[in-house]
């Protein structure tokens, strides 16, 4: 549980992944990040990253799903 | 807001990436701390800003996520300053201006007088220079306590005055000082004496004893109505002695005219000789060396005015006109002809009272006619004299 990505939603506008180790997939309708144990997928429209660092995305738009990938 | 700020003074470049996996771009920059923002995605192209110096970075790790890198725009101070390198001249003059500004605004630019109604302006002015203030002196060296002194002992009729310098502007404000009001207090016991010689020709004495009657001749001085009324038990009484005293007076004018008189008279010939003034300095800028042999002066300035406000700069305009002397003869009838209207004049403003009698002498010398003119006039006589009843 100590390496799983931490997700803080805020409502479905804006998710901020702690733990992420890179961007996999940058579409406005995809975005896909990697972390240590799985893939993040959101699913959405007008979405892009709002800032990245190296162990954090925080991504923004309309998220209409979230799909974990193991 | 300040994030942006500062942004735009490190300056910025917005870029696009073109490739097959942009999202390479965006794992090495994280991962080198490299701060990328407005990151958009786009089919095959990734555009987004980063600052000017972190682009120069990362432009040889792009080769490695295979993405060719081409900057949009470039935002911020580094790339104003590079534009306008050339221009130099631009922020020395700005410097250079603002400098000029603040130092000049250490001298006095102009000199406002208000509430002057019966002093003269020029009287002001000319007493404000002699105590330093001027337009192009230095506001430091003025001190307002001193020149209010000095102006009220200098000016008379001169109430009260304030000197404020705002800014660099001078303001003066005045107040003349107003005539006490004849108070006329009847309290105060008084005789009535005589203004001049004279015949008394009528007495109206309303209180008071007088001790003159018609006809009687007085002379300067005289008392005419008592203001001591002696009564039955002995005892005095003062009074405040209210009377109005009428008495033929003698007056002489003599009025003297000369035969030939030379005079200037002033042609249409003039020359105006121009001078600049800056901060009260002034710089010819008209030559003009020609002169009249004969010339009156007069001088008037200019200065130049934004929204109501004199500027220290204007242009002072000195006409020289020529003037050429000019005999003039007067014969006996011209004489006479100016001696009734001096008469008018003097009997018209001069005499307080009714003419009785005028008797006109003429007699001729060598240069001039001479006209004495002997008046009788019947006037008030009457002056009060106050009295101090220990006396």
């Amino acid at each position: 549980m100590g390496s799983a990505p931490l997700l803080e939603l805020l409502g479905n506008r804006r998710v901020t992944v702690e733990g992420s180790t890179g961007v996999l997939l940058y579409e406005s309708e995809n975005i896909k990040i990697n972390t240590n144990r799985m893939v993040v997928s959101f699913r959405g429209r007008g979405l892009c990253v709002r800032c990245i660092s190296s162990s954090c995305v925080e991504i923004e738009g309309f998220i209409c799903g979230i799909d974990f990938i193991t | 807001m300040l994030v942006e700020l500062v942004r735009l003074l490190r300056g910025y470049v917005v870029f696009e990436a073109r490739g097959k996996f942009t999202e390479r771009l965006l794992n090495i920059t994280s991962q080198r701390g490299i701060a990328l923002w407005n990151a958009m995605p786009q089919p095959g192209v990734l555009t987004g800003a980063m600052s000017a110096s972190e682009y120069r970075r990362i432009r040889p790790v792009a080769a490695k996520a295979k993405v060719r890198l081409r900057i949009k725009q470039k935002r911020g101070f580094p790339f104003f300053v590079i534009k306008y390198k050339p221009r130099v001249g631009i922020p020395i003059g700005g410097v250079l201006g603002l400098a000029l500004m603040l130092f000049l605004s250490n001298f006095i630019w102009t000199v406002n007088i208000s509430g002057a109604e019966h002093i003269s302006n020029t009287e002001v002015v000319d007493a404000l220079e002699e105590n330093g203030v001027r337009i192009g002196a230095y506001k430091g060296s003025v001190d307002p306590a001193a020149v209010k002194r000095d102006l009220l002992l200098k000016i008379d009729g001169l109430g009260w005055m304030s000197l404020n310098l705002t800014g660099s502007t001078a303001q003066v404000e005045l107040k003349e000082m107003t005539d006490r009001p004849k108070t006329g207090s009847t309290l105060v016991p008084c005789n009535i004496k005589a203004a001049k010689d004279g015949v008394i020709t009528k007495v109206n004495a309303k209180t008071g004893t007088s001790v003159v009657k018609k006809g009687s001749g007085v002379t300067k001085g005289e008392l005419l109505v008592s203001g001591v009324v002696p009564s039955e038990n002995g005892i005095n009484s003062y009074l405040h002695a209210d009377a109005e005293v009428y008495a033929d007076v003698i007056s002489k004018l003599e009025i003297k005219i000369p035969k030939s008189h030379e005079y200037y008279f002033l042609t249409e010939n003039y020359i105006d000789r121009r001078r600049l003034c800056l901060f009260g300095v002034e710089l010819p800028f008209s030559a003009s060396f020609r002169s009249f042999e004969n010339s009156a002066f007069y001088q008037r300035s200019k200065s130049l005015c934004i929204n109501n406000t004199s500027l220290p700069l204007g242009i002072k305009t000195q006409t020289e006109c020529e003037a050429v002397l000019l005999d003039s003869s007067c014969d006996k009838a011209k004489a006479e002809k100016i001696c009734a209207n001096e008469l008018a004049i003097y009997e018209a403003f001069k005499t307080g009272g009714s003419i009785t009698d005028r008797k006109i002498k003429m007699t001729e010398d060598k240069n001039s006619f001479c006209f004495e003119a002997d008046y009788i006039l019947n006037e008030n006589i009457a002056q009060s004299v106050d009295f101090s009843v220990t006396e």
